[in-house]
């Protein structure tokens, strides 16, 4: 479980974050929404322990600075960071070991190759695609089989087979009682498994629903994040 | 011409509201001020100076030295920029530049010698760092105080004679790869000229110091062209010899004026050219903002790696960043971690240490002892201006280090760890061919082994030190400025304290030598318990 309380986060004089409060329960996945500069992705970096922030986020119940809580959660980010020396199957190693895994090389190979990486694993980090870095991304990051999977814009840059795949390994988290938490712009890509949508504008979550509430009351998610980010009359 | 014109103004401006938006920028920048006017200061009022220039004395230092010291300075920071220009003169340009000027009606050559403008400023501000050493020149050499003056003035002026022969050069031989090889060749041979100029006398009267330093001192390093005339022209100036410095002075207007008249002639169509060094140093730039880059990454960028042995071979929780460290330099090209810093500091004190052993007469004669120490002194500062950055900074722009679940003392400790291992293994290459030449016992070399370690210890905790204390800096010339200060700094008490005992209790130099080590140690292990949970504190840069 992901539990997030009274989150602020500051730049300067600039509030990112404002008070956000949220929960995304296990077998969940939860959508951040919102337009550029929302504060999405400085959610998700603080809740992966890469920012300084105020208020309280527990991930399984553990304060995710924490080893305890570092060891069951899982960061994709926007942009991949690998390392140019590194092969395809030694980030998977590294990743690994630094997490001490036992076991593990059925597994690299099993997710390398669902992530059609297997024949790239001896190329170098500097070789691979953008798209490819992704993939690598994520790969790294399920490796250790976490409880807790963050995602920062996780379909841009995948090519038509790779998104489908990753939109399959969401549902298998979801079934598998992780609890997800995605940040995108690409509302229809999320439309099949999504649990719950937070909307945010400004650094705070300005509407939060969930499957049941939308199909309740008839809304379309689309329509719903369009009413509330666009002003008044500013439809072309 | 207009729009480049309010482009810079415009971003002076923004940069000083920049800084006064950010304190910690601020400080560090009147910290590099108040150093510099310090430095000026010293320069213009140390010691007794004399309102007329004067010949120059020679007092108990051969003035030689100071001949060859700026011969060196022009080579490796002209000829660096003059060989950077002609290879890459591309890198003027940001993405920016490409993407707004170059697809607008401002003319390439106006852009071209904006980029060079904007190049020469900033190689000055880096060439700022050599007025603090502008007082000690002046104490040691015996200079007046407008001899130093015109020492520092013509070192500038060389580095903007530099930017305007590589613009020339660049616009010349631009996209003509036999063009740019021949003119490379020659650089090379105009470097290597003066070297076989200065060795002939001092093969023919015998390989001693006197007769490198009249070697050195010999008008016929100066018939070189660039290097030499510059130094002819400057030192004609020092000494009142006229006719040399105008002699000079005339080759070197003409060397300016033609280069410019024919960058005015040359068809300039560099477009293409710019872009892809662009997008490569755009992406390294931005890297380097996000503290992800060393010399290494620099180099391993358009490098082609040899993959070889696969896997990390070790490796669990914190510790997996060592044995990450090891795969990558070693697919680097180093060689148990010996890379082209370790041949430079080996080839310039293994020279020095020949000369101290083998030159000079019997009156002259050091010990292995004094010998060693002075290489140990020299590599120890050497070592200051190599060690900015390491394996540590470059983990800080990937999220890894932070998300590993393994305690942040461990992980600071496992990923600085290269840091040390590299200087105590570069330590064991000079040391023992230092002390082979020598004939220094092995104590001494053990403990300039040690020693050196020492140093590099406090240097990797200073580095961290300086990141958390002051945050990341974008300026990596002042981060850089503030990090060698701080070093000295640290490093201080130690040297101070070993000399002391050294002269008052009469002990081995070595043994005194040892007592600096130790205080190095302490520190270091002080510094790393203060910075113990710097991961827990620190915000990735993005």
């Amino acid at each position: 479980m992901l539990q997030i309380n009274y989150l602020t986060k500051e730049y300067g004089k600039v509030l990112a974050n404002d008070n956000i409060s949220f929960t995304v329960n296990d077998g969940e996945i939860a959508v951040l929404a919102g337009p550029n500069g929302a504060g999405k992705s400085t959610v998700i970096k603080c809740i992966s322990g890469l920012l300084r922030f105020k208020g309280q986020i527990f991930i399984d119940g553990h304060p995710n600075k924490t080893v305890e809580a570092k060891r069951v959660f899982g960061y994709i980010p926007e942009i991949p960071a690998p390392f140019d020396v590194l092969t395809v199957e030694e980030h998977m190693e590294f990743v690994a070991r630094a997490y001490s895994l036992s076991n593990y090389k059925e597994r690299i190979e099993a997710l390398l190759k669902r992530m059609e990486l297997w024949d790239k694993k001896d190329k170098l980090g500097k070789e691979l695609s953008k798209g490819m870095q992704q993939k690598l991304s994520v790969c790294c990051a399920l490796l250790p089989q976490p409880k807790v999977l963050l995602f920062d814009e996780p379909f841009v840059g995948l090519d038509p087979h790779a998104i489908k795949e990753l939109k399959n390994i969401f549902i298998e988290l979801k079934q598998a009682g992780c609890s997800v938490l995605v940040s995108t712009h690409m509302l229809d890509s999320v439309e099949e498994f999504w649990d719950r949508c937070l909307i945010l504008m400004n650094g705070r979550v300005v509407a939060e629903r969930t499957r049941a509430d939308i199909e309740r009351n008839g809304e379309d998610l689309e329509d719903l994040f369009f009413k509330i980010t666009e002003p008044q009359g500013s439809r072309l | 011409m207009k729009a480049i014109l309010y482009m810079t103004r415009k971003s002076i401006k923004n940069w000083f509201l920049d800084l006064l938006r950010h304190p910690t920028k601020l400080v560090g920048v009147v910290l590099l001020v108040v150093i510099i006017g310090f430095s000026v200061l010293n320069v213009l009022f140390s010691s007794d100076y004399s309102e007329s220039m004067g010949t120059l004395t020679e007092s108990g230092v051969d003035i030689g030295i100071l001949h060859g010291i700026y011969f060196l300075l022009l080579f490796f920071l002209g000829g660096a920029v003059i060989l950077k220009g002609l290879k890459s003169g591309t890198t003027f340009f940001t993405m920016g530049d490409v993407n707004m000027m170059f697809c607008s009606p401002i003319s390439p050559k106006s852009l071209l010698v904006f980029g060079l403008v904007r190049q020469m400023l900033t190689m000055l501000l880096m060439a700022i760092i050599f007025l603090v050493y502008g007082g000690m020149a002046k104490s040691i050499f015996d200079l007046t105080t407008a001899q130093a003056v015109i020492l520092i003035i013509s070192f500038f002026l060389f580095l903007i004679i530099s930017q305007i022969v590589a613009l020339f050069l660049y616009s010349t031989t631009n996209g003509k790869p036999k063009a740019i090889s021949t003119a490379k060749y020659i650089l090379y041979a105009l470097i290597l000229l003066p070297v076989v100029l200065i060795l002939i006398p001092v093969i023919q009267n015998g390989f001693t110091l006197s007769s490198l330093y009249g070697a050195l001192k010999s008008p016929a390093a100066e018939f070189v062209p660039l290097f030499g005339w510059m130094k002819g022209f400057t030192f004609g100036i020092l000494s009142g010899n006229v006719i040399t410095s105008v002699v000079y002075g005339v080759l070197m207007l003409l060397v300016v004026g033609l280069s410019l008249v024919f960058f005015m002639k040359a068809d300039c169509d560099y477009y293409e050219d710019v872009l892809q060094n662009t997008e490569t140093s755009h992406e390294m730039r931005q890297a380097v903002k996000k503290r992800g880059m060393n010399n290494t990454d620099a180099y391993l960028k358009n490098r082609k790696i040899r993959i070889g042995s696969k896997g990390l071979n070790g490796g669990k929780g914190a510790s997996t960043f060592l044995f990450k460290h090891l795969l990558e330099r070693r697919r680097s090209g180093y060689v148990l971690f010996w890379d082209m810093y370790s041949i430079i500091m080996i080839a310039v004190c293994g020279f020095v240490s020949f000369f101290i052993v083998y030159s000079g007469d019997d009156s002259e004669v050091l010990t292995s002892e004094a010998t060693m120490l002075i290489l140990l002194a020299m590599a120890s500062y050497m070592q200051l201006f190599f060690s900015v950055t390491g394996d540590w900074a470059r983990e800080l722009s990937k999220p890894y280090i932070y998300m590993i679940p393994d305690s942040p003392f461990k992980k600071l400790i496992f990923a600085s760890l290269t840091s040390i291992i590299k200087p105590f293994l570069d330590g064991v290459l000079l040391f023992v061919v230092a002390g082979i030449i020598c004939s220094a016992s092995p104590l001494v070399i053990i403990s300039s082994i040690i020693v050196y370690t020492s140093f590099s210890c406090i240097y990797c905790m200073v580095n961290i030190l300086t990141d958390r204390v002051l945050g990341f800096l974008s300026n990596q010339a002042l981060s850089m400025f503030l990090f060698i200060m701080i070093s000295l700094i640290a490093v201080a008490p130690g040297v101070i304290l070993a000399f002391v005992i050294g002269a008052v209790s009469g002990a081995p130099l070595w043994l005194a030598a040892c007592v600096c080590a130790l205080w190095n140690f302490i520190v270091s292990l002080v510094l790393a318990l203060i910075c113990k949970n710097t991961l827990h504190n620190m915000e990735m840069p993005f």
